[in-house]
């Protein structure tokens, strides 16, 4: 998907939006934590038609999410 | 005339493989499988438990003589781990690990395209009593010899952990 990526912190992610790491791409349908029992990590996942995904991320980092319309 | 007890019969379930491919593309042999304790284990090759592909193998060397078998069962929806063609996942196993037991095509587990022996393997509970989605990468389902799912394991544990060890020995035919 092109668009206007911007660099954010992984817990500022909410469900529906679309983000990318480590190379994957993924639309957030939901957001698991702790992961694996893991209160440090986040697992943000896709189920849809187009994919099941998921992706575990340390809750400090940072990742890419498709431009999101902003509060003016 | 003497009343006979019905003789008890362990029927033999017939597991979900049909159209399932091994890893170098041709059919998988059910032979493999039927009348065997079957640890099914969904892999992959760039997780942090890979490794766990040496503890699989030795319990393939140490019960295959026993009637059973590890199944393994490649998957990429879990961060990627498992990106390679089948080519290289197998020259990754067998270089790295040594692996001999039987693997399958790269399926999903979880969604709504999941392989039907997933289907049925994820009404089983674990330990905890939680059924449902493969959590994450070698994630556990032990088979009886008659196709009965008898245990679950989640990923982190041991694949020669104590009770791994002995769900395979009650599976066993």
């Amino acid at each position: 998907m092109s668009g206007d990526w911007q660099t954010v912190d992984a817990t500022s992610i909410r469900l529906g939006d679309r983000i990318r790491a480590h190379g994957l791409e993924l639309t957030v349908t939901r957001i698991d934590s702790p992961f694996m029992g893991s209160e440090d990590f986040l697992a943000f996942v896709e189920d849809s038609d187009a994919q099941w995904l998921k992706l575990p991320v340390p809750i400090e980092a940072t990742l890419e999410r498709c431009g999101r319309p902003t509060r003016r | 005339m003497e009343a006979h007890e019905p003789t008890p019969t362990r029927l033999r379930r017939r597991l979900p493989v049909d159209r399932l491919q091994t890893l170098d593309g041709g059919p998988l042999d059910t032979a493999l499988l039927e009348g065997r304790a079957v640890l099914v284990v969904n892999v992959a090759s760039r997780c942090g438990m890979t490794p766990q592909f040496a503890a699989l193998e030795r319990l393939q060397k140490r019960f295959a003589d026993q009637g059973f078998t590890v199944l393994g069962v490649p998957c990429n929806q879990f961060a990627g781990q498992e990106p390679g063609t089948a080519q290289q996942l197998q020259a990754f196993c067998s270089s790295t690990y040594g692996t001999t037991f039987p693997m399958t095509e790269k399926v999903d587990v979880n969604g709504r395209r999941r392989h039907p022996l997933y289907q049925w393997l994820v009404q089983t509970p674990d330990a905890a009593g939680v059924a449902g989605e493969v959590e994450w990468n070698f994630e556990k389902f032990v088979l009886s010899a008659t196709g009965e799912v008898v245990a679950r394991f989640r990923p982190p544990v041991d694949p020669e952990a104590d009770e791994v060890i002995d769900a395979i020995e009650r599976a066993l035919p």
